[in-house]
Protein backbone atom coordinates (compact mmCIF):
# COMPACT_ATOMS: atom_id res chain seq x y z
CA UNK A 1 0.00 0.00 0.00
CA UNK A 2 1.42 3.34 -0.75
CA UNK A 3 1.31 6.06 1.69
CA UNK A 4 -1.36 8.48 1.92
CA UNK A 5 -0.81 11.84 1.45
CA UNK A 6 -1.41 14.33 3.88
CA UNK A 7 -1.81 17.26 1.10
CA UNK A 8 -4.68 14.79 -0.70
CA UNK A 9 -6.39 14.24 2.43
CA UNK A 10 -6.50 18.31 2.79
CA UNK A 11 -7.37 18.41 -0.84
CA UNK A 12 -10.24 16.58 -0.30
CA UNK A 13 -11.51 17.68 2.49
CA UNK A 14 -10.97 21.26 1.08
CA UNK A 15 -12.48 20.26 -2.15
CA UNK A 16 -15.36 18.46 -0.32
CA UNK A 17 -16.07 21.93 1.70
CA UNK A 18 -16.05 23.92 -1.12
CA UNK A 19 -18.25 21.68 -2.99
CA UNK A 20 -20.46 21.54 0.26
CA UNK A 21 -20.55 25.26 -0.08
CA UNK A 22 -21.34 25.58 -3.06
CA UNK A 23 -23.97 23.13 -2.95
CA UNK A 24 -25.33 24.86 -0.02
CA UNK A 25 -25.30 28.37 -1.83
CA UNK A 26 -26.16 26.75 -5.40
CA UNK A 27 -28.44 24.21 -4.02
CA UNK A 28 -30.04 24.14 -0.67
CA UNK A 29 -30.86 27.71 -0.22
CA UNK A 30 -32.45 28.38 -3.52
CA UNK A 31 -34.32 25.25 -3.00
CA UNK A 32 -35.01 25.59 0.45
CA UNK A 33 -36.44 29.16 -0.97
CA UNK A 34 -38.31 27.48 -3.43
CA UNK A 35 -40.11 25.13 -0.81
CA UNK A 36 -41.03 27.80 1.29
CA UNK A 37 -42.69 29.66 -1.23
CA UNK A 38 -44.50 26.82 -2.06
CA UNK A 39 -45.56 25.66 1.57
CA UNK A 40 -46.87 29.18 1.68
CA UNK A 41 -48.95 29.66 -1.44
CA UNK A 42 -50.53 26.25 -0.20
CA UNK A 43 -51.27 28.04 3.32
CA UNK A 44 -52.60 30.72 1.26
CA UNK A 45 -54.83 28.49 -0.93
CA UNK A 46 -55.76 26.58 1.91
CA UNK A 47 -56.76 29.79 3.63
CA UNK A 48 -58.18 31.11 0.75
CA UNK A 49 -60.28 27.66 0.38
CA UNK A 50 -61.68 27.63 3.70
CA UNK A 51 -62.81 31.42 3.78
CA UNK A 52 -64.70 30.07 0.72
CA UNK A 53 -66.20 27.05 2.28
CA UNK A 54 -67.27 29.41 4.89
CA UNK A 55 -69.25 31.65 2.92
CA UNK A 56 -70.27 28.82 0.79
CA UNK A 57 -71.88 27.40 4.53
CA UNK A 58 -73.22 31.02 5.34
CA UNK A 59 -74.91 31.23 2.10
CA UNK A 60 -75.99 27.67 2.73
CA UNK A 61 -77.68 28.34 6.15
CA UNK A 62 -78.98 31.92 4.94
CA UNK A 63 -80.46 29.49 1.70
CA UNK A 64 -81.94 26.99 4.25
CA UNK A 65 -83.43 30.17 6.38
CA UNK A 66 -84.80 31.58 3.28
CA UNK A 67 -86.60 27.77 2.08
CA UNK A 68 -87.99 27.37 5.80
CA UNK A 69 -89.46 30.62 6.22
CA UNK A 70 -91.11 30.40 2.44
CA UNK A 71 -92.50 27.03 3.43
CA UNK A 72 -93.80 28.61 6.98
CA UNK A 73 -95.05 30.71 4.18
CA UNK A 74 -96.48 28.61 2.01
CA UNK A 75 -98.13 26.90 4.89
CA UNK A 76 -99.74 29.98 6.26
CA UNK A 77 -101.09 30.80 3.23
CA UNK A 78 -102.32 26.99 2.09
CA UNK A 79 -103.91 27.30 5.92
CA UNK A 80 -105.89 30.52 5.00
CA UNK A 81 -107.20 28.88 1.46
CA UNK A 82 -108.42 26.18 3.70
CA UNK A 83 -110.18 28.46 5.81
CA UNK A 84 -111.38 30.16 3.66
CA UNK A 85 -112.80 27.64 1.28
CA UNK A 86 -114.45 25.48 4.86
CA UNK A 87 -116.47 29.43 5.50
CA UNK A 88 -117.50 29.82 1.76
CA UNK A 89 -118.62 26.49 1.95
CA UNK A 90 -120.33 27.31 5.08
CA UNK A 91 -121.67 30.01 3.92
CA UNK A 92 -122.84 28.72 0.81
CA UNK A 93 -124.86 25.50 2.26
CA UNK A 94 -126.16 27.82 4.88
CA UNK A 95 -127.89 29.99 2.25
CA UNK A 96 -129.04 27.07 0.24
CA UNK A 97 -130.12 25.52 3.51
CA UNK A 98 -132.14 29.31 3.70
CA UNK A 99 -133.18 28.90 0.24
CA UNK A 100 -135.01 25.17 1.04
CA UNK A 101 -136.53 26.10 4.10
CA UNK A 102 -137.94 29.11 2.44
CA UNK A 103 -139.33 26.96 -0.82
CA UNK A 104 -140.52 24.80 2.09
CA UNK A 105 -142.40 27.35 3.96
CA UNK A 106 -144.11 28.61 0.69
CA UNK A 107 -145.02 25.37 -0.32
CA UNK A 108 -146.70 24.37 2.99
CA UNK A 109 -148.46 27.82 2.78
CA UNK A 110 -149.75 27.76 -1.07
CA UNK A 111 -150.55 23.77 0.26
CA UNK A 112 -152.75 24.88 3.31
CA UNK A 113 -154.43 28.00 1.34
CA UNK A 114 -155.00 25.06 -1.46
CA UNK A 115 -156.64 23.01 0.95
CA UNK A 116 -158.14 25.95 2.47
CA UNK A 117 -159.90 26.59 -0.75
CA UNK A 118 -161.01 23.21 -1.96
CA UNK A 119 -162.80 22.65 1.61
CA UNK A 120 -164.55 26.32 1.02
CA UNK A 121 -165.69 24.94 -2.31
CA UNK A 122 -166.88 21.56 -0.79
CA UNK A 123 -168.57 23.63 1.53
CA UNK A 124 -170.48 25.90 -0.74
CA UNK A 125 -171.31 22.94 -3.14
CA UNK A 126 -172.92 20.79 -0.12
CA UNK A 127 -174.73 23.99 0.95
CA UNK A 128 -175.67 24.79 -2.65
CA UNK A 129 -176.76 20.98 -3.23
CA UNK A 130 -178.82 20.91 0.12
CA UNK A 131 -180.60 24.21 -0.84
CA UNK A 132 -181.62 22.96 -4.43
CA UNK A 133 -183.29 19.69 -2.53
CA UNK A 134 -184.60 21.93 0.01
CA UNK A 135 -185.76 23.99 -3.01
CA UNK A 136 -187.39 20.97 -4.78
CA UNK A 137 -189.52 19.87 -1.84
CA UNK A 138 -190.57 23.14 -0.45
CA UNK A 139 -191.71 24.03 -4.15
CA UNK A 140 -193.91 20.78 -3.91
CA UNK A 141 -195.13 20.57 -0.08
CA UNK A 142 -195.94 24.49 0.20
CA UNK A 143 -199.73 24.63 0.46
CA UNK A 144 -202.20 27.41 0.20
CA UNK A 145 -202.76 27.75 3.45
CA UNK A 146 -198.70 28.06 3.97
CA UNK A 147 -198.78 31.53 1.81
CA UNK A 148 -200.96 32.63 3.81
CA UNK A 149 -199.46 32.05 7.05
CA UNK A 150 -196.73 33.88 5.19
CA UNK A 151 -198.63 36.91 4.45
CA UNK A 152 -199.90 37.02 7.63
CA UNK A 153 -196.36 37.28 9.11
CA UNK A 154 -195.36 39.27 6.67
CA UNK A 155 -197.94 41.80 7.61
CA UNK A 156 -197.50 41.36 11.31
CA UNK A 157 -193.93 42.10 11.39
CA UNK A 158 -194.42 44.96 9.16
CA UNK A 159 -196.92 46.55 11.62
CA UNK A 160 -195.16 46.18 14.38
CA UNK A 161 -191.48 47.85 12.85
CA UNK A 162 -193.46 51.17 11.50
CA UNK B 1 -196.97 66.68 -18.08
CA UNK B 2 -198.78 63.87 -16.48
CA UNK B 3 -195.98 61.03 -14.68
CA UNK B 4 -197.09 57.46 -16.10
CA UNK B 5 -197.04 55.20 -13.19
CA UNK B 6 -196.88 51.75 -13.42
CA UNK B 7 -198.72 49.54 -11.50
CA UNK B 8 -197.45 47.90 -8.72
CA UNK B 9 -196.13 44.05 -9.29
CA UNK B 10 -196.75 41.22 -7.06
CA UNK B 11 -194.77 38.28 -7.80
CA UNK B 12 -196.56 35.08 -6.45
CA UNK B 13 -195.33 31.58 -5.85
CA UNK B 14 -198.50 28.91 -6.36
CA UNK B 15 -200.94 27.80 -5.01
CA UNK B 16 -202.84 31.58 -4.16
CA UNK B 17 -206.57 32.33 -4.76
CA UNK B 18 -208.64 35.38 -4.92
CA UNK B 19 -208.95 35.54 -1.36
CA UNK B 20 -204.92 35.77 -0.45
CA UNK B 21 -204.32 38.26 -3.09
CA UNK B 22 -206.96 40.70 -1.30
CA UNK B 23 -205.44 39.67 2.04
CA UNK B 24 -202.29 41.47 0.23
CA UNK B 25 -203.08 44.59 -1.48
CA UNK B 26 -205.29 45.37 1.67
CA UNK B 27 -202.05 44.68 4.10
CA UNK B 28 -200.11 47.27 1.81
CA UNK B 29 -202.64 49.27 1.35
CA UNK B 30 -202.77 49.79 5.72
CA UNK B 31 -198.90 49.93 5.75
CA UNK B 32 -198.76 52.43 2.73
CA UNK B 33 -201.99 54.80 3.51
CA UNK B 34 -203.23 54.15 -0.10
CA UNK B 35 -205.04 51.67 -2.38
CA UNK B 36 -202.54 49.12 -4.17
CA UNK B 37 -204.06 47.22 -7.11
CA UNK B 38 -201.48 44.59 -8.09
CA UNK B 39 -200.39 43.09 -11.16
CA UNK B 40 -200.01 39.90 -10.86
CA UNK B 41 -197.16 37.06 -11.62
CA UNK B 42 -197.10 33.64 -10.76
CA UNK B 43 -193.74 32.80 -10.30
CA UNK B 44 -193.05 29.44 -8.94
CA UNK B 45 -189.29 30.11 -8.58
CA UNK B 46 -189.91 31.97 -5.23
CA UNK B 47 -191.22 28.42 -3.83
CA UNK B 48 -193.50 30.05 -1.61
CA UNK B 49 -194.34 33.75 -0.27
CA UNK B 50 -194.45 36.36 -2.31
CA UNK B 51 -192.56 39.89 -3.55
CA UNK B 52 -193.69 43.12 -4.20
CA UNK B 53 -192.45 46.27 -6.22
CA UNK B 54 -194.49 49.26 -5.18
CA UNK B 55 -193.06 52.75 -6.49
CA UNK B 56 -189.11 51.15 -6.60
CA UNK B 57 -189.45 49.60 -3.34
CA UNK B 58 -189.61 45.53 -2.79
CA UNK B 59 -190.69 44.10 -0.40
CA UNK B 60 -189.71 40.41 -0.40
CA UNK B 61 -191.56 37.81 1.83
CA UNK B 62 -190.60 34.45 -0.52
CA UNK B 63 -188.97 31.80 0.62
CA UNK B 64 -186.47 31.73 -2.28
CA UNK B 65 -184.92 34.74 -0.68
CA UNK B 66 -184.98 33.62 2.76
CA UNK B 67 -183.26 30.62 1.66
CA UNK B 68 -180.47 31.96 0.12
CA UNK B 69 -179.56 33.69 2.87
CA UNK B 70 -179.53 30.50 4.86
CA UNK B 71 -177.24 28.94 2.59
CA UNK B 72 -175.09 32.10 2.90
CA UNK B 73 -174.99 31.59 6.26
CA UNK B 74 -174.33 27.83 6.40
CA UNK B 75 -171.38 28.64 3.84
CA UNK B 76 -170.11 31.37 6.01
CA UNK B 77 -170.66 29.31 9.08
CA UNK B 78 -168.62 26.32 7.89
CA UNK B 79 -165.84 28.46 6.55
CA UNK B 80 -165.42 29.98 9.78
CA UNK B 81 -162.46 28.59 12.01
CA UNK B 82 -163.67 27.38 15.39
CA UNK B 83 -161.55 28.59 18.03
CA UNK B 84 -161.46 26.21 21.17
CA UNK B 85 -162.98 27.87 24.13
CA UNK B 86 -160.31 28.08 26.80
CA UNK B 87 -160.71 25.91 30.02
CA UNK B 88 -161.67 27.74 33.22
CA UNK B 89 -159.65 26.90 36.65
CA UNK B 90 -156.28 25.95 34.06
CA UNK B 91 -153.92 25.88 36.74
Amino acid sequence: MEGLNPLDILIHIINFIVTFVLLYLLLYKPVSKFMHKRRESVEQALADAAATRAEADAYLAEAKAELAATGEKARRLSHEAIENAALDAERIVDTAQDEADALLQKAREQMRQEKQAAIERAHTEVVGLASDIAARILSREVTLEDNREIAERFFHGTEGGA
Amino acid sequence: MSTVRKNPILRIAPPYDDALLRRIEKGFADMLGFGVQFDVREDPSLLCGFIAYIRGTVYDASGKTQLSGVSAYLVDAMNTPVHAPEQEGSA
